[in-house]
C-alpha cells in the first residue's frame, strides 16, 4: 500500500496544478455550464417533425370542393399557408425566392370531374433543394390528399353498401415502445450528452500536453522524481471528474425541463459513462504526443470529432450508409455510447444486454491507453 | 513618445497598409511554417466533404422489421410481401413468427419494427370484417419510427382500398364510377430529389465554418500566450489594423479550401450549378469575413489556447450542424431557439450555397439578406475583436 500512496503524491500535485489552471482560465465554468447550455438547446432542435412548412396553394378549380381539400391543409400543423392563388404563374416566382417549400395545385374542373367520377391529378410541386423536407412534406401532402380521395371513396361505398353487402378492410394499430409520443427530444438528449461529454474530454486533453510541451514545462517536469505515467494519470483524473459531474448535472436538468425517462440503472449509465471518457481521454493523449503545436492538436482532435458526430447513428441511421463506411463506423467509439446511452435511458437495458458495446469500448480504451502511454514516454525522453 | 509615433496615433480615422502588410506576412509566415496545420486546412474539407456526401443520407429504407404472422394464409403472406417489395423494410428472418425474439431483438436494435398479423385474418376478410394489423415501432428512434409508420400507414391503406374494390367488383359492381384524386408529386430545382444535391452545399458551408473559425481561434490569444502580445501592444499598430491584417492571410487560404469543395462537389458528386460563379465568390467572401471574425473574437477574449480551442469547438460543431438547418428545418423549431439559430452564419451561407447551386437564375439581390446578416455580424465580430484587443492595452 506503501508503494500506492508513493505514486500518488506526485499524482495529487499535478491535479492541483490542473485544478488550478481550470480555475483561473476561467475553463471550469466554460465546462460546466456550457454542456448544460447546450444539452438544453439543441434537446428543443430536434424535432424532427417537420411542422410548419411555408405553403402555396394554386386553387385554379375555385369550386367548394376544391376548398374543402385546401382546408384539409389549412388544418394542418405540417402546412403553412402563405399565399392562397387562383394563378398558375405566381409558382414560379413564390418557390424560387424561398417563400413558398411546397405547392398544391388544383386543377381546373376538379369539382365537375369529382361528380364525374373520374380520375383527377392534384399536384404537389415541392422545391427540391431540401430533399430531406422535400421528401416528408411531399408524403405528408399525399397522405391528405390521400385521406381526402378514401373519404370520398368512403362515401360512395357507403352509398353503395346496402347492395353490394360488407365490405374488408384493413387498419392500422400503431404501438409505439420506449417512447410513446414519439418525442425526439427523448432520443435526442441522450445522445447530445454523449457527443458533448466527447467533445469536452477529447478536446481539452488533446491540448492539455502539448501545452506543457509548447511552454517547455515538460522538460521541466521530466528533472523532476515524477514519472510520465503519474504525469498522465494527474492529467486525466481531473477530466474523469468533470465528465463524470456533467454527465449528472446535465441528466438531472435534462430530466426536469425535458422530462426525459430514465429507464436504466444509473450507476451503470456513470460506469459505462467512465469507459467512454477514458477512451476520448486515451484518443487526446495520443494526438496531444504525436502534435507538435497546441494548433495541430486542435485541427486533429475537431476532424476526430466530426465523425462522432456524423457517423455515429446520432443523426443518420448506419444501416443506411455505404458497406465501406458501415465498417468505418466500428473505429467510432460514440457509436457504441449511443447504443448504451439511448439503450439506458429509453429502453432500461441492463449490463448484460450492453455487454458487446462495454467491452468493445473497454478494449478501445485499453488499446489506445497503451498506445498513448508508449508515445507519451517517447516524448518525454 | 517620438514625434514619429505622435503623428501616427495622430490620423486615428485611416488604416495604414504600411502597418497591415508586415502582420499579414508575419501570419502568412506562420501559416506557411507550421507545414501539417497547413496540409491538414487544405486537405481536410476535400476528405470531410467526400466521406460524408457518402455517410449523410435522409432516406430512410431498409427499416429492419419483425413479423409475427399469427394466420399463416396466402393473404397474410401477401400482405408481408407487399411490405418488402415496396423496398422500405427489410424483413429479419432470424426472430420470423416469434414474438418473444421479436421483442427481444427489437430491445437490442436488431429489428426497428414489428408487424403482427392476427389469427383469422383471411376468414375476417372473407367475412367482409374490418381487421386490425398491429404495427409496434421503436421509439427510442423516433425519427425512423415516424417515418417508417407513414410507410405503414400508406402500404396497408393500399392494401386495404385494393380488398374493397376487388370485393365489390367480385360480387358483380362496377366500380370504375369511383372518382379517385391521385397526388402527383413534382420536384423542382432537382428533380430525382438526390440528396447529395443538397447535402454538398450544406456540408461544405459546415465544414468551412468549422475551418475558418478554428483558423482564428488561436491567432491572437497565441500571442497572448507566447507574451508577444505586449509587444504588439508597444507598436504603433492600430487594434483593426491587426485584425485586418490577421484575418486576410486566412481569407486567402479558405478561398482556396472553398474552390477545391466546390469542384468536387461539380467534379465528383455531379451536383448540378445553376447561378454565377461571381456571385458565389461574393457571397463566399461575406461568408469568410463572418466567419473569420467570430474565431477572432474567441481568440480575443479567450484566456488561454485551451479555452479559445474549447469555446471555438463548443460554439461552433454542434451548432453549425444542428442549428443551421442542415439537418433540422429551422421553421419547425420552437421560437426562441430560431431566435439563437440568427447567430449561426453557417446558416445564412447554407441557404445562400444551395440556392446558387441548385437554382438557375440567382442573382446577387436573391439571397441578399442573408448575405447582409453576414455582413453585419462579421463586422460586430470584428470590431469587438479590435476593441477588446483595446481595453487589454489600457
Amino acid at each position: 500500500m506503501g508503494g500506492l500512496r508513493e505514486f500518488f503524491v506526485p499524482v495529487r500535485h499535478m491535479m492541483k496544478k490542473e485544478f488550478i489552471e481550470m480555475r483561473r482560465s476561467k475553463l471550469i465554468i466554460m465546462l460546466v455550464i456550457a454542456p448544460i447550455l447546450q444539452a438544453i438547446v439543441f434537446g428543443y432542435v430536434a424535432t424532427t417533425d417537420i411542422t410548419h412548412v411555408p405553403t402555396m396553394i394554386c386553387d385554379e378549380d375555385s369550386s367548394a370542393k376544391s376548398r374543402a381539400l385546401a382546408d384539409k391543409f389549412l388544418n394542418s400543423e405540417y402546412f403553412n399557408i402563405v399565399n392562397f392563388t387562383r394563378d398558375p404563374s405566381a409558382i414560379q416566382g413564390e418557390l424560387g425566392s424561398n417563400k413558398a417549400k411546397v405547392c398544391i395545385r388544383i386543377p381546373k374542373d376538379f369539382e365537375e370531374n369529382l361528380k364525374k367520377g373520374k380520375s383527377i391529378q392534384v399536384q404537389i410541386i415541392g422545391d427540391g433543394t431540401d430533399s430531406n423536407s422535400a421528401t416528408q412534406t411531399m408524403s405528408r401532402a399525399q397522405l391528405i390528399i390521400m385521406a381526402f380521395s378514401e373519404q370520398i371513396f368512403a362515401d360512395k361505398m357507403a352509398v353503395m353498401k346496402p347492395a353490394v353487402g360488407p365490405l374488408p378492410s384493413l387498419a392500422m394499430e400503431e404501438r409505439v415502445w420506449y417512447n410513446p409520443e414519439l418525442a425526439s427530444a427523448n432520443d435526442m438528449v441522450p445522445g447530445v450528452i454523449g457527443l458533448i461529454l466527447t467533445i469536452i474530454t477529447l478536446v481539452i486533453m488533446s491540448l492539455s500536453i502539448v501545452r506543457e510541451k509548447e511552454s517547455g514545462n515538460i522538460e521541466q517536469m521530466v528533472v523532476t522524481p515524477i514519472t510520465p505515467l503519474q504525469i498522465i494519470v494527474g492529467k486525466i483524473i481531473p477530466y474523469i471528474f468533470l465528465g463524470l459531474l456533467d454527465i449528472v448535472l446535465v441528466v438531472i436538468v435534462c430530466g426536469i425541463i425535458f422530462k426525459t425517462p430514465f429507464e436504466g440503472s444509473f450507476m451503470l449509465l456513470l460506469a459505462l459513462s467512465f469507459l467512454m471518457i477514458m477512451v476520448n481521454l486515451g484518443i487526446g493523449i495520443f494526438i496531444s504526443t504525436i502534435s507538435a503545436t497546441q494548433q495541430q492538436a486542435m485541427f486533429s482532435s475537431i476532424f476526430i470529432m466530426m465523425p462522432n458526430i456524423l457517423l455515429s447513428g446520432f443523426l443518420f441511421p448506419i444501416k443506411n450508409m455505404p458497406l465501406v463506411l458501415q465498417w468505418l463506423t466500428y473505429l467510432i467509439p460514440m457509436r457504441y455510447y449511443m447504443v448504451i446511452i439511448r439503450g439506458i435511458f429509453l429502453k432500461g437495458l441492463g449490463f448484460m444486454e450492453l455487454l458487446p458495446e462495454a467491452s468493445a469500448l473497454f478494449i478501445y480504451g485499453l488499446v489506445i491507453f497503451t498506445l498513448a502511454i508508449k508515445a507519451f514516454r517517447k516524448t518525454v525522453s | 513618445m517620438t514625434p514619429g509615433e505622435k503623428k501616427l496615433g495622430r490620423d486615428t480615422g485611416k488604416l495604414n497598409a504600411k502597418r497591415i502588410i508586415p502582420v499579414m506576412k508575419k501570419e502568412f509566415l506562420h501559416i506557411v511554417r507550421d507545414t501539417r496545420s497547413l496540409v491538414i486546412a487544405l486537405l481536410a474539407p476535400v476528405i470531410l466533404l467526400v466521406l460524408y456526401a457518402y455517410a449523410v443520407t435522409f432516406d430512410i429504407n431498409k427499416i429492419d422489421l419483425g413479423v409475427v404472422d399469427y394466420d399463416r394464409t396466402f393473404i397474410s403472406r401477401e400482405i408481408v410481401q407487399k411490405f418488402t417489395a415496396s423496398g422500405y423494410f427489410e424483413v429479419n428472418k432470424g426472430c420470423y413468427n416469434s414474438m418473444e425474439k421479436c421483442v427481444k431483438t427489437l430491445r437490442m436494435n436488431g429489428i426497428k419494427m414489428i408487424l403482427v398479423l392476427p389469427y383469422n385474418l383471411y376468414t375476417d376478410i372473407k367475412k367482409g370484417r374490418e381487421v386490425k394489423l398491429q404495427v409496434i415501432g421503436d421509439g427510442s428512434d423516433s425519427n425512423t419510427i415516424s417515418i417508417g409508420l407513414g410507410y405503414c400507414q400508406a402500404i396497408i391503406a393500399q392494401i386495404s382500398g385494393n380488398l374493397m374494390l376487388e370485393t365489390v367488383s367480385s360480387r358483380g359492381f362496377d366500380v370504375k364510377s369511383v372518382p379517385m384524386i391521385v397526388p402527383v408529386p413534382r420536384v423542382w430545382y432537382n428533380p430525382e430529389l438526390k440528396s447529395t444535391n443538397y447535402i454538398v452545399p450544406g456540408l461544405a458551408a459546415i465544414i468551412m465554418m468549422l475551418i475558418s473559425a478554428l483558423l482564428t481561434s488561436l491567432t491572437i490569444v497565441r500571442e497572448k500566450e507566447h507574451n508577444t502580445y505586449e509587444q504588439l501592444v508597444a507598436t504603433p499598430l492600430k487594434p483593426l489594423e491587426l485584425m485586418i491584417g490577421k484575418i486576410v492571410p486566412y481569407i486567402v487560404l479558405c478561398l482556396i479550401d472553398v474552390t477545391l469543395i466546390v469542384s468536387v462537389g461539380i467534379l465528383w458528386f455531379h451536383v448540378p450549378f445553376k447561378g454565377s460563379f461571381i456571385v458565389l465568390a461574393v457571397y463566399t467572401l461575406l461568408f469568410l469575413f463572418c466567419a473569420l471574425g467570430l474565431g477572432l473574437i474567441i481568440s480575443a477574449v479567450a484566456e488561454n489556447q485551451q479555452v479559445a480551442v474549447m469555446g471555438t469547438a463548443l460554439g461552433t460543431l454542434l451548432p453549425s450542424i444542428l442549428l443551421s438547418g442542415f439537418v433540422f428545418p429551422i421553421a419547425s423549431m420552437p421560437v426562441i431557439i430560431q431566435a439563437i439559430s440568427y447567430v449561426v452564419p453557417a446558416k445564412y451561407y447554407i441557404v445562400a450555397l444551395r440556392t446558387i447551386f441548385l437554382k438557375a437564375g440567382t442573382g446577387f439581390f436573391t439571397v441578399w439578406g442573408e448575405g447582409m446578416f453576414l455582413l453585419v455580424f462579421g463586422t460586430i465580430f470584428i470590431t469587438a475583436s479590435a476593441r477588446s484587443f483595446k481595453k487589454t492595452i489600457g
